[in-house]
């Protein structure tokens, strides 16, 4: 085990997903709020860096907060997709009409905040998926009655 | 049939709870004709998935999660996306 283990430390192994893309029944919004809320800490970060003379490790931070700014509005994105492909039926355009509308401003949300370092976009993402995490939440309640 | 008859792997998501949960790490044999009740790792696209084998019917594997509550019936799939049958959880 502990050999298993220390190889898997030098050469990681692929990621399998007990999850997959084929209808069976786990969605949840979660996972987009945190990513979109990692993307407002990133530019909390960011914007707090020095903007003359950073040293190295102020640089350092700035590469790895810009990357995993991109990297979560990226995985915001995916998860968004899965909810709006996957999960809502067109009857829940009867109780939410503007479910679309709603879907695509977030996704278009999610590619503004990889493009751009702006915590109005940041606030603007994370109030969209806090508004579709609720809107799941009823079509979920809705669904159990 | 796979070159390598050992693979490794680590599980993401909550499907296939209690027996597997995030993190763990799965060590897989490959050389293998999957059977009912096997955990296997398969492939669709470029991606690794584990699920249980429900049964195999007209050379097609019905697989499925062990966290009722989560998941349902999958599939099928074809026994040439089957990677291998998990061996071992460390």
């Amino acid at each position: 085990m502990r050999i298993l283990r220390l190889i898997d430390s030098i050469f990681a192994p692929s990621s399998v997903y007990a999850h997959c893309d084929v209808p069976c029944g786990i969605y949840d919004p979660k996972p987009a709020q945190i990513a979109a809320e990692t993307v407002v800490k990133m530019v909390e970060k960011i914007e707090a860096l020095p903007k003359e003379n950073p040293t190295v490790d102020d640089r350092n931070l700035f590469v790895r907060a810009v990357f995993t700014k991109e990297e979560h509005a990226r995985r915001c994105k995916e998860e968004l997709l899965i909810l709006w492909t996957d999960f809502f039926k067109s009857e829940h355009l009867e109780l939410f009409p503007n479910l679309h509308e709603t879907f695509w401003k977030a996704a278009k949300l999610c590619s503004k905040n990889k493009q751009e370092v702006s915590m109005e976009a940041a606030l603007e993402l994370k109030k969209a998926v806090d508004e579709i995490a609720e809107i799941f939440n009823k079509a979920k309640s809705t669904a159990k009655k | 049939m796979k070159l390598s008859p050992l693979s490794r792997f680590i599980v993401h998501d909550r499907s296939m709870l209690p027996n597997f949960s995030p993190g763990d790490h799965v060590l897989t044999f490959n050389w293998i004709r999957a059977k009912a009740g096997e955990v296997v790792v398969f492939k669709i696209r470029d991606a690794f998935y584990v699920k249980r084998v429900e049964k195999i019917k007209d050379n097609l594997i019905y697989v499925t999660g062990d966290n009722k509550q989560e998941s349902s019936q999958l599939g099928p799939i074809d026994a040439r996306q089957i990677i291998g049958k998990v061996i071992w959880k460390y």
